[in-house]
């Protein structure tokens, strides 16, 4: 692991920034409604623990531990993460498609970062 | 069997009860458990089906099947249900049944199971599927650190099960105890000291209460006074309202930590790079474009298992073969014989008669469209791929207020339509239940119906289809959204576990689609009986005649539909299907034009269901509820019917 963010940095990432293939750690979930909150942390999805989104579209997939939960953008713009990691294997598509994603999801979050300033 | 007395109540002096997260295969342990006999009834007061079997190693023992929970303190229906099972059930034993995969998440549960004070043994089940997938657990470990016997398990196999048998004879009270922070555990004495003894510990039950759980909160009502109920309320409500997280949140993060300690102990993962077909295959199947593919196969298969084996060659084995030609000239002959008095006859065998309308229509035409349907649903159902279907779908339900998890109910509507009303209580909140409840009382076709609609749309021609097609989802998706609009309460975004792609176990589809069917004959089938007794006292009466002539205006009017069809329609009040019957006799006759049967199908498709889904509307969500959506569906039918009309004659269809 070349680039290991800093630990629980505070940064206003939340996971519908993520694309697929991205891993971060979940900071807070507090901005999430208490009975949606409940359950989130009850799959896993806690401050702390590591989270991988698998898709985007028609709504995000998102893995934690062995288990695959399906959120809507409402709830995932919603928890905060930090920077994201390093890309992994996001399915089986082919090694081209997956680094295009990559690159794309690096550029989204410069893109990101050059608008807020 | 060391069972003396096998009754048919299952009256036993002590209970084994499985509970354990959905889809970990609570199920298969509990048939390797048990023997043959086997009760599926809904837990009292509520709608959530509890299985009980005899157990087949422990003499005088019952084994109770629990419905999947996410966590406790409850939530759901189900999780209520599984609370109260371990409030009043003599329990001697728990055995949960856990994800090796997800270890974090069972071991969640184990702790909180450990709290209680019963004797518990964990079975980790689906090794196999962790092994696949790199997650290896040092069982020793976890033996030692949580004092309570842990068995690996691949229950789908057999595995394990013999030694899970084993260690049920030995467990004892786990004495696992875990140190809230100190504003908890004053909180927990403090509720501690006004708690009568209980099934569970006074200090799992006090950690319930200030979880504001609801199954916790009936059982104190009704086991302490009043007084000492309002003290407990009043020092949570403060409890809540000092510090920033709720006391809940403060008890689970507590345990969480324990847990991530203990995981971080016990289990090694190595990323095998796992791609399984179920794997693939599930990925697939959500993803925007081949998913909707997918989907269209899924449907097809359905459509020819139910549509065209179901509803076509059993169908016409049964009705035409076996009843028509067979039983039902016997039935009618020996009626006669026996009973000389012909106005009785009738009753039983008569045009409206018992036998020949109500039983026949019940036995040969739903049953095996129904039992299709219930099989296909069960295969679905146990695969996981409705799940799967929630995520696609979500964004057709946004519009209507919904999320992709009201595609369950839906697609079961299109099985029974009283038994999808049943199931509405998987959505989160009422507005979200009664919403469902309102598109499926309006929108969704049951099995018996849709059958009928088709045949005769698909005789008139394509284009017949496509337009009662377009209407009713044009109507269901304006009425979703403005009900959506019009009833108070936020929607709910989607949230779902989805669970891996597996094939099913087919001795457990059986055994449900089984359960389900008998429902089916208990519940639905009197009401078919009563309907049709209805009908008979209406004709020989003369109300029939009556009320057929002052739908008239209505029918022939402003649908206009030959005078024939009112009758049609009064039958369709009973059951939509039964509507459909008739107006499908009268096209075989050549009396409707094709505009009369595409209004007559939009009419009769968006007609109440049957009295049945009444009944049961009224049961789940009231009477009042119940008299409010017919008042608005039936007027709304006859609206879209009229309506349709007036437009396909100013445009020359169909002539």
């Amino acid at each position: 692991m070349s680039q290991q963010p800093e630990a629980d940095a505070p940064t206003d990432l939340t996971i519908a920034d993520l694309a697929p293939g991205m891993e971060a750690k979940v900071i807070s979930l507090q901005a999430v409604q208490e009975v949606r909150r409940e359950r989130l942390l009850a799959y896993g999805v806690a401050p702390g623990r590591t989270i991988q989104v698998l898709q985007r579209s028609p709504a995000t997939i998102l893995k934690v531990d062995q288990t695959e939960l399906a959120i809507e953008n409402d709830v995932a713009s919603r928890i905060t993460v930090t920077e994201p990691n390093r890309m992994k294997r996001a399915f089986h598509h082919g090694q081209r498609r997956r680094k295009r994603r990559f690159r794309r999801g690096l550029k989204f979050l410069q893109r990101r970062k050059r608008n807020k300033r | 069997m060391h069972n003396h007395h096998p009754s048919v109540e299952l009256k036993t002096s002590s209970s084994i009860a499985l509970i354990g997260h959905p889809n970990v295969g609570k199920s298969v342990i509990f048939h390797q458990l048990t023997g043959h006999y086997v009760t599926v009834a809904n837990y009292p007061g509520t709608t959530v089906e509890l299985t009980r079997g005899a157990a087949t190693h422990f003499p005088d023992t019952a084994v109770i099947d629990t419905p999947g929970i996410l966590t406790l303190p409850s939530r759901t229906d189900e999780e209520q249900v599984t609370a109260q099972v371990l409030f009043d059930e003599p329990l001697r034993v728990i055995i949960q049944v856990g994800d090796a995969k997800n270890l974090r998440r069972t071991l969640q549960l184990t702790l909180q199971l450990a709290e209680m004070g019963i004797p518990l043994a964990l079975a980790l089940n689906m090794m196999d599927e962790a092994n696949h997938r790199g997650v290896s657990v040092d069982l020793n470990l976890l033996r030692e650190h949580l004092e309570v016997p842990v068995i690996p398990t691949i229950a789908t196999r057999g595995k394990g099960i013999a030694q899970l048998i084993e260690q049920i004879h030995k467990t004892q009270k786990p004495s696992f105890f875990i140190q809230y922070p100190d504003k908890i555990e004053h909180a927990i004495s403090y509720v501690e000291s006004h708690l009568p003894d209980s099934n569970i510990s006074k200090r799992s039950l006090a950690l319930l209460w200030l979880g504001r759980d609801p199954a916790a909160e009936s059982w104190l009502k009704k086991h302490i006074v009043s007084n000492t109920y309002q003290e407990l309320l009043n020092h949570r409500k403060l409890l809540h309202e000092t510090g920033e997280d709720s006391p809940g949140t403060l008890i689970r993060l507590t345990r969480m930590e324990v847990v991530d300690r203990l995981v971080n102990l016990v289990l090694r993962q190595t990323d095998l790079g796992f791609r399984g077909t179920g794997v693939w295959l599930g990925h697939l199947a959500i993803q925007p474009i081949r998913g909707v593919v997918i989907l269209a196969i899924v449907l097809y298969v359905l459509y020819w298992f139910v549509g065209i084996f179901g509803a076509g060659i059993l169908v016409n084995l049964l009705e035409t073969n076996l009843f028509g030609e067979l039983i039902n000239p016997l039935v009618t002959d020996g009626i006669y014989t026996i009973i000389p008095i012909p106005i009785v006859a009738d009753f039983f065998v008569g045009e409206y008669g018992l036998w020949t309308m109500g039983m026949t229509y019940a036995l040969a035409l739903i049953l095996p469209i129904v039992s299709t349907f219930f099989l296909a649903f069960g295969i679905m159902e146990d695969s996981g791929y409705l799940p799967r279907l929630a995520v696609l779908t979500n964004r057709v339900f946004r519009i209507m207020g919904l999320n992709g998890k009201a595609i369950l109910p839906m697609v079961l509507g299109l099985g029974c339509v009283t038994m999808a009303t049943l199931t509405t209580r998987i959505m989160e909140n009422k507005r979200d239940r009664l919403l469902v409840i309102i598109l499926l009382a309006l929108a969704i076709p049951c099995s018996a119906q849709l059958g009928i609609v088709m045949g005769m749309l698909a005789s008139v021609s394509l284009s017949a289809t496509m337009i009662w097609l377009v209407v009713i989802v044009v109507v269901m998706l304006s009425v979703g959204w403005l009900a959506a609009r019009v009833l108070p309460g936020e929607r709910s975004p989607l949230l779902l576990e989805l669970p891996p792609l597996r094939l099913p176990i087919m001795s457990n589809v059986l055994i449900k689609t089984l359960a389900r069917l008998e429902w089916y004959l208990k519940e639905v089938i009197p009401l078919f009986l009563l309907g049709t007794a209805i009908m008979f006292v209406m004709q020989k009466t003369g109300l029939l005649d009556l009320l057929i002539q002052a739908s008239e205006p209505l029918v022939s009017g402003w649908l206009g539909l030959p005078a024939d069809a009112s009758a049609a329609f009064l039958l369709g009040f009973l059951r939509r299907d039964f509507g459909a019957t008739g107006l499908f006799l009268m096209e075989a006759q050549g009396l409707l034009s094709p505009v009369q049967v595409v209004v007559s199908m939009v009419t009769i498709t968006l007609f109440i269901p049957c009295v049945a889904s009444v009944f049961m509307i009224g049961k789940s969500r009231g009477w009042r509820t119940s008299l409010a959506i017919t008042a608005i569906v039936f007027p709304l039918a006859f609206l879209v019917g009229g309506l349709l009309k007036y437009l396909l004659v100013a445009i020359g269809w169909g002539i």
